[in-house]
Parts: structure tokens; sequence; C-alpha cells
């Protein structure tokens, strides 16, 4: 018999903890390359609409199908999904996107989480401020990494125990449950993430131009190179997809993330100002602390020439190669070091527990599990499914899980998820829904935006896709030879993932018939 | 910077400031008076 349903404790606490499952990394690291190589300032443009024509309506929907679905005490997509559209028995199968895309995702992430926390520890032992080139700070990742046996570290041991200190720790407060783990960690970690976020903001503001011989070389003109605008960019169809994408990655909308969370929600709750507020705590991270540490740190000490280099040279390389760099140039760098890393190391955890909720829940509502036997399953499931991005990252098989994970799946689920609601569930119904219990009237526009211009602009989306890059990643195009037939075993292991998947929601919807029947031959 | 990257600067941090202000004051005073019980009110079963 399964459990008396969890809940929130308070509204705030749902608000942090879908706020921090979408504060991850990318807020920090991949807005401020993405601004800077699209436009500047004017790239503000596509992501502010792209934000109120895709992420804010998806924000809504996500919450309101959750809270919905969970009202039937379902907390993963198959169930939510099947409740959204009761007469079509197959679309718990679509569902099954929302358990796999965010477990997919889990499988490598929680890896490089483990980077953060190490880095933390190697930056407030000192160990980083050994290093003194560029080059040593590539071969300290690529050795840490595993994949250059000779230097400082052996092999991927140290990885391996910052790896598995990182998924205890995740699997300690899913552990404790909605309110005893993942509300509590993330109404401390998030703060506090915020609070080290602003920390470094001054400090990277208050270098104003530290190099007598480079004036130029300023915080502000840091600032600039990122916020001056290039409207030429606008013309770019490029662009435009690049903000889409932004917001979309930013925002955790299409996993099945939100979903789960505010399945916990009770009837009356809130879901459209909570929705905006963890939204607006977003972009907050993402805009105002993402977008004033990196990339104005890197234009002082590195000038204007390097910046560009430094700015497309990817999320890995800006956070685990740039920024120790900057660091070691710092009066009590050491410490900014671990406030940085330390402060990653949280919008990671408050990500990864995230994504692991919809599995654990997908077991103790549609088996029936206690929850601590839902989270000794999944641990062990996806102990052993993170190996391959651990020991086989040279060989692009972390690359791969990322393209379906956080790619592909989030605007498959996403484009499901508004097109069920909208159209099947009903507008009407899922307005009058959305507002039930609000504390904030949706203007009306929204009802239109999310009818018609959501589900329209993730179709261009998808269809783009299909049109232009589909074939190339399916032929695997651009993975070197040797790499094939790890990139080819990794696929072949999603899709055996997929159809297990698939068999266990089925198996679960026999279980709930043959109570039901049970039920009635009783009564 | 130029002015146009100060009035983008400003014009985002200004937007996102204030909803995020106008969020979390409305939420935190219904919070200070509302927490939730952790009871359950449901939807109807439906088959």
């Amino acid at each position: 018999m399964a459990e008396e349903r969890q809940r929130w404790g308070t509204n705030i606490g749902i608000v942090l903890a879908v706020a921090g499952s979408a504060v991850g990394l990318g807020n920090f690291l991949r807005f401020p390359g993405q601004a800077a190589a699209n436009g500047g300032g004017a790239f503000m443009i596509p992501y502010f609409i792209s934000l109120i024509l895709i992420g804010i309506p998806l924000i809504w929907v996500e919450w309101t199908a959750g809270r919905y679905g969970g009202g039937f005490g379902h907390s993963s997509a198959p169930g939510i999904l099947q409740v959204l559209w009761k007469k079509n028995p197959l679309i718990k199968y679509l569902g099954v996107a929302g358990i796999f895309g965010p477990f997919l995702i889990y499988m490598y992430y929680v890896y490089i989480e483990s980077w953060c926390l190490a880095y933390a520890y190697y930056s407030i032992t000192g160990q980083l401020s050994n290093i003194t080139t560029s080059q040593g700070f590539v071969n300290f990742l690529s050795i840490y990494q595993g994949v250059d046996s000779s230097g400082t570290f052996s092999g991927t041991l140290p990885g391996f125990i910052f790896f598995l200190i990182t998924f205890l720790l995740n699997v300690t407060v899913i552990y404790y449950g909605i309110r005893g783990g993942i509300e509590k960690l993330c109404t401390i970690a998030m703060p506090l993430l915020l609070l080290f976020g602003a920390v470094l903001v001054v400090r990277v503001i208050t270098l104003f131009a530290p190099d007598p011989l480079h004036p130029d070389w300023s915080s502000i003109n840091g600032l600039g190179f990122l916020w001056n605008p290039d409207f030429s960019a606008l013309k770019s169809a490029r662009v435009w997809l690049a903000a889409a994408g932004q917001i979309f990655f930013t925002l955790s909308v299409g996993m099945g993330v939100i979903l789960t969370y505010a399945s916990y929600l009770k009837k009356k709750d809130d879901v459209a100002l909570s929705g905006l507020a963890a939204g607006a705590t977003n972009e907050f991270a993402e805009v105002i602390i993402g977008g004033s540490i990196v990339i104005p740190a890197a234009f002082i000490f590195f000038g204007p020439n390097d910046i560009i280099g430094i700015a497309e040279s990817g999320v890995f390389n800006l956070g685990f190669v740039t920024m120790p760099q900057i660091f070691d140039k710092l009066p009590i760098g050491a410490l900014f070091g671990f406030l940085w890393f330390f402060m990653l190391f949280m919008a990671g955890i408050t990500s990864s527990i995230s994504i692991a909720q919809p599995s654990v829940a997908f077991l103790e509502d549609e088996y029936g599990m206690k929850r601590q036997k839902a989270v000794r399953i999944f641990a062990i499931a996806s102990f052993i499914l993170c190996q391959p991005a651990i020991w086989f990252i040279h060989r692009g098989v972390l690359d791969d899980l990322d393209f379906w994970g956080a790619n592909f799946f989030i605007v498959l689920g996403a484009t499901l998820e508004i097109i069920l609601l909208a159209w099947v569930f009903g507008m009407d119904k899922a307005w009058k829904e959305l507002h039930d219990g609000a504390r904030l009237r949706v203007p009306r526009i929204f009802k239109f935006i999310i009818k018609f211009i959501t589900p329209t602009f993730l179709l261009a989306i998808l269809g783009y896709w299909f049109a232009t890059d589909w074939w190339g990643v399916i032929t695997m195009e651009g993975v070197a030879d040797e790499n094939v037939p790890y990139v080819l075993g990794t696929r072949l292991l999603l899709v055996g993932m997929l159809i297990l998947l698939a068999i266990l929601v089925r198996i679960a919807w026999q279980r709930h018939k043959r109570r039901e029947n049970n039920q009635r031959s009783i009564s | 910077m130029t002015v146009g990257g100060w009035i983008f600067i400003l014009l985002s941090w200004g937007v996102i400031l204030s909803l995020l202000t106008y969020c979390y004051v409305r939420i935190l005073s219904k919070d200070a008076d509302n927490e939730t019980d952790g009871s359950a009110e449901l939807y109807p079963k439906v088959d």
C-alpha cells in the first residue's frame, strides 16, 4: 500500500525548489557565452520575446497540469498525461518521455556536478593555485576526468570519489522526501547560492581596471562586451533559435520535473504566481548574476582580443579553465574560487534532485512502493547507468546523452504537454484550472498565446530540427570513427531503457485495472 | 560600454528585479499567514 501522499510545507518551499531545479550550471556558464556570441544586448530582445511566448506559458502549463494530475494521485508524466486525456489509453506511453528525459540527464549531470564539488575543495585547499598557465588548467581538468593518465592525479580515482560523495548526497536528500529533503535543501541552498553569486558579482565589478597598462580592460567594458547591442544579429534566424533554446534550457520546462513538483500541491494552492516567481528567480540568477561574473572577469584579465575566443570556448572551458585562472590572479582568490565552485555545486544539486524525483514518484505512485524502497531502486539503477558518462567521457558518450536529454526530449515533451492541455484537455478548462486558487490574474492574452503561439513556436523548432539536423544526428555525422561504437552503444542503451519504461508503464496500468476490478467485485 | 549597452542592461535588470520583488512580496505575505498543513484536498476520483 502506498504511503500518504507527500505535500510541500510552504508556498515559498515549492517556489525555491522549482527555481532550484531551473537554476543550474547553464545560468552562469551557458547564458553569458550565448549572449556575447549572439548580438550582446540585442540578444535580450529575442530572449525576452521567447520568455513571454514560450517560457512563461510553458511554466503555467506544467504547473497547472502537474497540480491537476497530483489531484488524481499521479506525480509522473504517464499518469498525469493519462488524466488529461482519459479516453486515449496510449497517451500514458508518450508520458514515458517525462521520466526518461530527466533520468537521462541525471546519468551525466551528477558527474558534472561532482566536478564543482571537487574544484571547490581544490580551491579552498590551494591546489588550484599551484597551477600557473592556461594549459596547466586544461591538463588539470583532463587528468581529473581521467582522459590523460599522466600528471598530477592518477586516472579517474579522485573524480570517482567526488562522484560517489555527490551521488550519495543526492540520494540522501531524495530519501527524506519532498518536505523533509528537497524542500529543506532548497530553502537553504537557494538563498545561499544567490548570496554567493552576489558576493562574486560585487567582487568582479569592483575590480574596475586593475592593470594600469590596460586601462580599457575594465569591468564596465566587460559588461559592455556582453550588453552593447548589435542589432544586425536580429536578422539571423540562428540568433532567434539560440534565444529560444536558451529559454528552454534554463527554465527546466518540457522535462517533466515541474509536472512532478507541482503534483504535490493541493487543489487550491496557487500555481500562477508561484510559477512566475520561480521563473523570475531563475532569470535573476541567469541575467543579473550569470551575466555579471564570467564575461566581465575574463575581459578584465584577458582583454578584448581574447574574450571572443573565451566566450565561445564552451561551458566547461569557461567554468573549469578560465575562471580558476582568474581567481588565481585575485587576492584571496582561493576563497573566491571556493565561492564560485560551491555556488555551481549548489545550483547543480538543486537541479539533480529534481530530475531524480519523476522516476522515484513513478515507482511510488504507480507501483505503490514506499518512498525508501523507490529511492533504493532508483539509486541502484542510476548508479549503474551513470558509469558510461564517467568512464567514456572522452568517447563522446556525455555529449550524446546531453543532446538527447537536454535538447531533443525537452522540446518533444513540451510540445506534447502544451498540445494536450490546450487542445485535448481544453483551453477553457485549463484556464479555469490555472486560476483555481491563483494569487495572480493572468492577462487574457496568454490564453491565446498558450493555445496558438507557443505550440506553433514549438512545432516550428521541432520541424526545423527534423528539416536540418536529424539525419546528421542519426547517422552520427561528425562523430570520430573510433568513437562510433561507444556512441552507438549509448543509443542502444537508451532505446533499451525506453522500451523497459514502456513495459513498466504497461504493467503498472494492468495492476491498476486488476485492483479496480477486485474492488468492484468486493463491493 | 555604449549608451545602448547601458539602456539594455538597465531595462533588463529593471524588468527582472521588479518582477522578482512583486512575486516574492506577495508570496511571502501569503506564506506568513497561511502555512500549508500537509493535508490533501484531492480531486474526485474518476475511472
